[in-house]
């Protein structure tokens, strides 16, 4: 691999030792790729940044960096961690987590991490289209190279923290044009409707399975909405290794895109398959937690959510409902009041953690209504919590007092 | 006649070689995120079960969260870790992990058939000038 003077210098560890180890581990990376250089990005997003999903190897991992001194070199920013730091009273979490779970984010924090806690590093600062990113959270990645036109890859959670104290990535995979090119056409049914998120993450859910790792291309009736689009991204890289899709009329230059890439292999989405995901209101009796925010929430539906409770007399009985959130978008809710309307409705308004990898959630709940494809994913396999994935539409239908 | 498959070493340290282990076989992709317990060092998931420590473990590929790569790396940190992976597609996610955690990454030269390597039970690899081969062991 070809190296810049400043990586020859990082390298050799003139620049310290963590920059030495992070460089390292980004080459190597990079050869079993195929890279030829580095390249410079100008974000990165860890992931793994709760204690329940990296563990005590995890934290000592981050510590020793932190404690070596390594600082970083680009705008980075943290995953959701597995409490709310900013109101420990909110989800019930024993203390020696508490503990392991601060000396995680103070080891980020030190070396110069935002605090920012969320799995929507996009809604902090957008990507720009072409522009280079190093990202973990593979609902962010996709996000940013199907909706921004950004480039990054599906990066595991250590090397996007190498990628922070180096300001470097590797060269290969999304960040050459050759490989952002669809490899199948994705046909769905007419009955599926993209433009709801429960549907549009059920989608996901599927593409992600039938797929791998490919880069599909969806063809849809008008463009989804960005919440729906983000149900989609989220599901499909979890059920798969989807880091890109490309959506007509979405993705910045998919003309071009699908020009170049020729005829493509189908692949069909029947109704039939959404619906087996998606069930009916008969299924939905003993649900005792309905979920909102995985990925989480948008400013957009916290205010739907809180009109839809204002409009059908709040929650109704014997059902709980969480929320969860960035900081930074419950600050703008908090200022716009909506936070205190969906309290007052019996709505648990939760930061910097969710459902998946708070210890909070497990062993709680006899089932857990999510509009979320991701987390239909996640919560049986982390939580051993039984999970449906519901329409949009019916999770209004579900939370309300008044059906 | 055993069977061999020609493979190509992409990420960890080179491979152990002339060592008959235990196969791990498995034609699902595999999310070390829910689907691994490093502190047991077993692959969990409905229907299946299989220990990972010291085995060589043969798969697809890799999918879901990124997180997956310190799940890759706790193996390691408990002495879980594989032999050696062996995947048809290398996603950086699993090469970070192989990486950090020191476990030897390989990818099979042309597509498997997992239905013969599931009836393996143990296999060797052996180096062949540069090149790596898995045999099928006796059994």
């Amino acid at each position: 691999m070809h190296l810049t003077r400043e990586e020859e210098r990082m390298l050799s560890g003139e620049l310290g030792e963590p920059v030495a180890r992070a460089l390292d581990v980004i080459v190597k990376v990079g050869e079993a790729l195929g890279a030829e250089r580095l390249i410079p990005i100008s974000h990165a997003h860890v992931s793994g940044a709760s204690y329940l999903t990296i563990g005590e190897p995890g934290l000592l991992f981050v510590k020793s960096l932190a404690d070596q001194g390594a600082r970083v070199r680009v705008f980075s920013t943290l995953n959701p961690v597995g409490v709310d730091l900013a109101n420990p009273g909110v989800l019930d979490v024993d203390r020696g987590f508490w503990e392991k779970q601060k000396m995680v984010v103070e080891s980020f924090l030190r070396m110069g991490f935002q605090e920012s806690m969320t799995c929507t590093p996009y809604l902090l600062r957008k990507p720009r289209p072409g522009e280079h990113l190093s990202w973990g959270e593979s609902s962010a990645v996709a996000l940013a190279n199907t909706y921004y036109g950004a480039h990054s890859n599906r990066e595991g959670g250590p090397l996007a923290l190498m990628s922070a104290l180096t300001g470097r990535t590797y060269e290969a995979g999304m960040h050459l044009e050759e490989n952002r090119l669809p490899r199948a056409q994705v046909l769905l049914d007419r009955g599926i409707d993209m433009g709801d998120e429960g549907m549009a993450g059920a989608v996901g859910y599927l593409v992600g399975e039938k797929l791998g790792s490919t880069v599909p291309l969806i063809s849809t009736r008008g463009p989804p909405p960005f919440d729906a689009i983000r149900a989609y991204t989220a599901a499909a890289g979890a059920s798969g290794g989807i880091a890109m899709s490309v959506i007509e009329g979405v993705t910045p230059g998919w003309r071009r895109l699908v020009e170049k890439a020729g005829p493509l292999e189908r692949v069909w989405v029947e109704e039939r398959e959404v619906r087996d995901l998606v069930p009916g209101e008969e299924v939905l009796e003993d649900v005792d937690l309905a979920f909102l925010g995985c990925p989480h929430a948008s400013l957009e539906e916290l205010e739907d959510l809180a009109r839809v409770l204002e409009e059908c007399g709040g929650l109704r009985e014997g059902l709980s409902f969480w929320v969860s959130t960035s900081r930074h978008v419950y600050g703008i809710a908090r200022e716009m009041g909506i936070v205190a309307k969906l309290e007052e409705r019996g709505v648990r308004v939760i930061r910097d953690t969710c459902p998946i990898v708070s210890p909070a959630t497990r062993g709680r709940f006899r089932r857990i209504a999510t509009v979320s494809g991701k987390s239909f994913f996640y919560l049986p396999r982390l939580q051993e919590a039984p999970s449906v994935i519901v329409p949009y539409s019916l999770l209004k239908r579900l939370v309300c007092a008044k059906r | 006649m055993a069977r061999e498959y020609r493979l190509r070493h992409v990420a960890g340290p080179p491979p152990p070689t002339g060592e008959e282990a235990g196969l791990v076989v498995t034609p699902r992709p595999i999310s070390f995120l829910g689907e691994v317990d490093p502190r047991e060092g077993i692959l969990k998931r409905p229907g299946e079960t299989q220990s990972l420590g010291g085995r060589i473990v043969v798969f697809p590929q890799s999918r879901g969260s990124t997180v997956g790569s310190y799940v890759i790396y706790a193996l390691s940190f408990y002495k879980n870790a594989p032999l050696a992976m062996v995947v048809e597609k290398a996603e950086p996610l699993l090469i970070t992990g192989c990486v950090i955690g020191g476990i030897p990454l390989l990818v099979f030269e042309e597509k498997p058939d997992y239905g013969e390597l599931g009836r393996c039970g143990r296999a060797v690899i052996l180096a062949d000038g540069g090149v790596y081969k898995m045999v099928c062991g006796q059994g």
